[in-house]
């Protein structure tokens, strides 16, 4: 009957929506292209769902060509759609690979407040780029090279003073009798030649050690302990600004670093795992606020949606610009969710019970004698055993 | 079930057209071609056109027969399980045979006046 129908009739179908959108199209400022695309993909879908034969499938009917690139054209289409996404999900991926490179001494620079973020611009200044090596070989560490800029020593002083008050002072005093004995000029050389002026280096390396004793006891005083290994760590950290660039802002990184050196580590990872859990919880809301009962393909439908706001949630405040992406991408999200809700009452019932065996249509009657029903159904699509079929009128009869 | 200021049912956006065009429609705002106002417009009209042609062009009958097992009746909208259902089309000539089907109608007359 009607199967051969069907085909003419989902092309007046497709025809009409697609005129009466055109307005719609123009009232959005949308070109007119699209709904070129949309009748492609739409037919392709019909096509591929064989239901039945349409008009655009086989003949070549003004549609019919269209058939033919439709194929092409959807392939076109799709590339171009991508990168578009990538731009727009730039963020997102940015995002996740923070936890990556855990290990490194990453997080501490991507994480921390801008003013530590400066901190990576030393490594490309040309006095500290010897440091690395020093880093590497605990031997080293102990050369004087830590403390040879006065301006470093000020702010260290400064910074023991602000930390630990009058208990520094012998520190500080300490520090002192290093940068009068040690002018600054003699101790930048040094690296290249250790040996070259034993005095003064053996001097400083000397100063520097018992500064190190000083403020590891000090340190112990203040944590409690197990700072042992970290000790040769402080003063690293300390080189890394003997660019001697920093103001104001750099000192606080610098005061972390120095103050809680595994500490800033570990909050790193604090704040990885934060942004991890959030991230787990995004997806768990979502699994659940879609709703238990929705089929597993929605589920994955919302995915998506839980990366958006995860990103929104550990994202926006550390970005201005995205914002308001962000935002648009959450309003659609909320349409979308919208539709998947007034979707999943029927179709939870649908997939669940007749597996897309379903007759839409409106009823003029409906009967029923004890058991016995009767009704009289009109205007109907009936998708049965994979065939589509329209009906004008259908009339059943069945018993409960 | 309805939107606009006149107003159709979106009960045929489950059909297979329905989802077909949801679908494309979906790709289309994944790919931020159009924006989801826009979609749900076209939907929209969807509603209206396969109403519309369903009411004008489509002129085949047909008659079923199966067993109840469940039937709803809720917001003047029917839903009905039917197993073993065989249809039969063009005058009995065709005949199709399901195990289970499911039947979503709403109300022919028009909405709010019953």
């Amino acid at each position: 009957m009607s199967n051969t129908q069907v085909g003419q009739v989902y092309q007046q179908i497709i025809l009409d929506v697609l005129e009466a959108s055109r307005v719609d199209l123009e009232e959005n400022g949308v070109d007119e292209s699209i709904l070129e695309e949309l009748k492609q993909g739409w037919q392709k879908k019909l096509s591929a769902q064989n239901l039945a034969s349409f008009p655009w499938d086989p003949k070549p009917d003004p549609p019919a060509p269209v058939s033919a690139p439709a194929a092409p054209v959807q392939q076109q289409q799709q590339p171009q759609p991508q990168p578009q996404q990538q731009q727009q999900s730039i963020p997102a991926p940015a995002s996740h690979e923070i936890p990556v490179p855990n290990g490194s001494g990453m997080p501490p620079q991507r994480v921390a407040p801008p003013g530590v973020q400066s901190y990576a611009v030393p490594p490309n200044q040309a006095p500290v780029k010897p440091e690395p090596g020093v880093k590497v070989e605990p031997g080293l560490e102990a050369t004087p090279n830590s403390f040879s800029n006065p301006a470093i020593n000020a702010r260290v002083i400064a910074n023991l003073q602000s930390q630990y008050g009058s208990r520094a002072d012998a520190t500080i005093n300490k520090l002192q009798e290093t940068m009068g004995p040690a002018p600054n000029g003699a101790q930048y050389a040094p690296q290249s030649h250790p040996t070259g002026q034993p005095h003064p280096q053996y001097q400083n390396a000397q100063a520097q050690q018992q500064y190190r004793q000083q403020q590891q006891q000090q340190q112990q005083q203040q944590t409690g302990g197990g700072m042992q290994q970290r000790v040769p760590q402080p003063p690293q950290h300390i080189q890394k600004p003997a660019a001697s660039q920093f103001d104001g802002a750099a000192e606080e990184g610098i005061l972390v670093r120095q103050e809680s050196n595994g500490q800033t580590t570990e909050l790193g990872r604090v704040e990885i795992d934060r942004m991890l859990h959030a991230q787990l919880e995004a997806r768990a809301k979502a699994m659940e606020g879609g709703g238990l009962m929705v089929p597993l393909q929605r589920a994955k439908k919302a995915n998506p949606v839980s990366y958006h706001r995860t990103e929104d949630a550990s994202g926006s405040g550390r970005f201005d610009g995205p914002d308001d992406d962000v935002k648009s991408e959450v309003d659609e999200d909320a349409i979308n969710s919208d539709l998947d809700d007034s979707d999943d009452n029927v179709d939870d019932d649908d997939e669940d019970d007749d597996g897309g065996q379903i007759m839409l249509c409106m009823y003029d009657k409906v009967q029923r004698v004890k058991n016995k029903w009767k009704c009289v159904l009109k205007d109907g699509v009936l998708s049965v055993n994979g065939r589509d079929y329209v009906f004008h009128k259908a009339s059943g009869e069945y018993e409960w | 079930m309805a939107s606009g200021p006149q107003s159709f049912y979106e009960l045929y956006r489950r059909s297979s057209v329905g989802t077909a065009l949801t679908d494309t429609l979906d790709d289309l705002i994944q790919d931020h071609r159009i924006d989801p106002q826009l979609a749900m417009k076209i939907l929209a009209n969807f509603d209206r056109a396969i109403t519309e042609v369903l009411q004008d062009k489509v002129r085949s009958r047909l008659t079923f027969k199966g067993s109840l097992d469940t039937y709803r009746f809720c917001d003047e909208v029917w839903t009905f399980q039917l197993k073993n259902v065989a249809f039969k089309m063009d005058n009995g000539q065709h005949t199709v045979q399901a195990d289970k089907v499911k039947i979503v109608s709403c109300t022919a007359k028009p909405q709010g006046t019953t």
